[in-house]
């Protein structure tokens, strides 16, 4: 006897992605899930537009990382509400790990909540957080190939952040190659080229989340 | 590489929708995109695992893939990709670029069960 049942294999946590969606919009969050491999600027770069967002919005941090509370610690030295997630060896953050984060974050909007998830091309792709947008950072030095690599988290990008611009001159970076891998998944996500580290780059990207968070 | 929870899910749904006095689960269809990172022999060995003691111990995993669509944004040229060895980037007929879409699915379709 054939039983049809076409029901997605991670709704639980689709489920529970929904519920934190719903719970961000009412506490006016503009909610940005931050993928990047280990090293690629994901900490510095959320610092960064902290400083530029955090006049005109609240500002929050969510920090995901195996073990320590290194980027959580350098969040709350810059005076940001943060929360620190440790895994314990998972290897992506989940919508339930996030409900439960948020428990202990007090944060209201009108503002950006930044959550950073574990440094990791692959496995965060799949699990939904209940987020506005999908910010997947690359680096200069990780090379022009990782969209062909990891064609999975560029394609579920919102927006695309390459991020060391201020190496390009050091390396044999090929942008053409990598802006052809990336529209070749992805049709729309913005490009930024950026450096955390000097700010080159920078003001385009708090334009473009500006302009985001007004359209929620 | 998170065929365990994959694996936990498919049986926690598979249970789910199992009509009061049934036989065992005979076969469970699941359709995956091929963008995702679903491994078969690493799901097949987890539902093994956790499905012992279960209606559904035993039971066959069928795995389909879900193709994504390949299309060219300068001529009408458009395909199915059900790997992504060789993405191509240009296009076969007219080198313009190439967009793929789709391929990211991951349910559980049906289940044959013993009547």
């Amino acid at each position: 006897m054939k039983i049809e049942i076409q029901k997605a294999i991670l709704r639980e946590n689709d489920d529970e992605a929904k519920r934190n969606a719903e719970f961000f919009k009412k506490l006016g969050l503009t909610v940005v899930n931050v993928m990047a491999s280990p090293g690629a600027g994901k900490t510095t770069l959320i610092l960064q537009l902290a400083k530029a967002l955090r006049n005109d919005f609240k500002f929050g941090v969510i920090e995901g990382d195996l073990a320590s509370r290194v980027d959580a610690d350098k969040v709350a030295a810059a005076g940001i509400p943060v929360v620190q997630i440790n895994t314990d060896g998972g290897c992506h953050l989940d919508a339930p790990m996030i409900a439960k984060a948020m428990g202990d974050l007090k944060l209201k909007g009108p503002g950006f909540l930044f959550i950073e998830n574990i440094g990791n091309l692959i496995c965060p792709t799949e699990f939904d957080l209940g987020e506005n947008l999908r910010m997947v950072i690359s680096s200069f030095p990780e090379g022009h190939d990782k969209p062909l690599k990891y064609p999975g988290i560029f394609a579920s990008a919102d927006l695309i952040v390459i991020n060391k611009i201020d190496l390009q001159p050091h390396l044999d970076f090929d942008m053409g190659g990598f802006t052809t891998g990336i529209r070749l998944v992805n049709e729309e996500a913005p490009i930024f080229e950026v450096s955390g580290k000097t700010g080159s780059g920078l003001s385009h990207l708090v334009d473009w989340l500006k302009k985001a968070a007004g359209k929620k | 590489m998170h065929e365990l929870t994959f694996a936990q899910s498919i049986l926690k749904i598979a249970l789910n929708s199992l009509p009061p006095q049934s036989g065992r689960i005979l076969e469970l269809s699941i359709k995956t995109g091929v963008f995702n990172t679903l491994e078969p022999n690493c799901l097949n060995t987890a539902f093994e695992i956790i499905s012992k003691g279960t209606p559904a111990e035993g039971a066959k995993l069928v795995l389909a893939v879900e193709p994504a669509k390949i299309t060219c944004n300068n001529c009408d040229y458009s395909a199915e990709i059900f790997s992504f060895d060789s993405p191509m980037t240009l296009c076969p007929k007219c080198k313009g670029q190439t967009l793929l879409k789709g391929g990211t699915a991951m349910y559980l379709e049906s289940m044959e069960v013993e009547e």
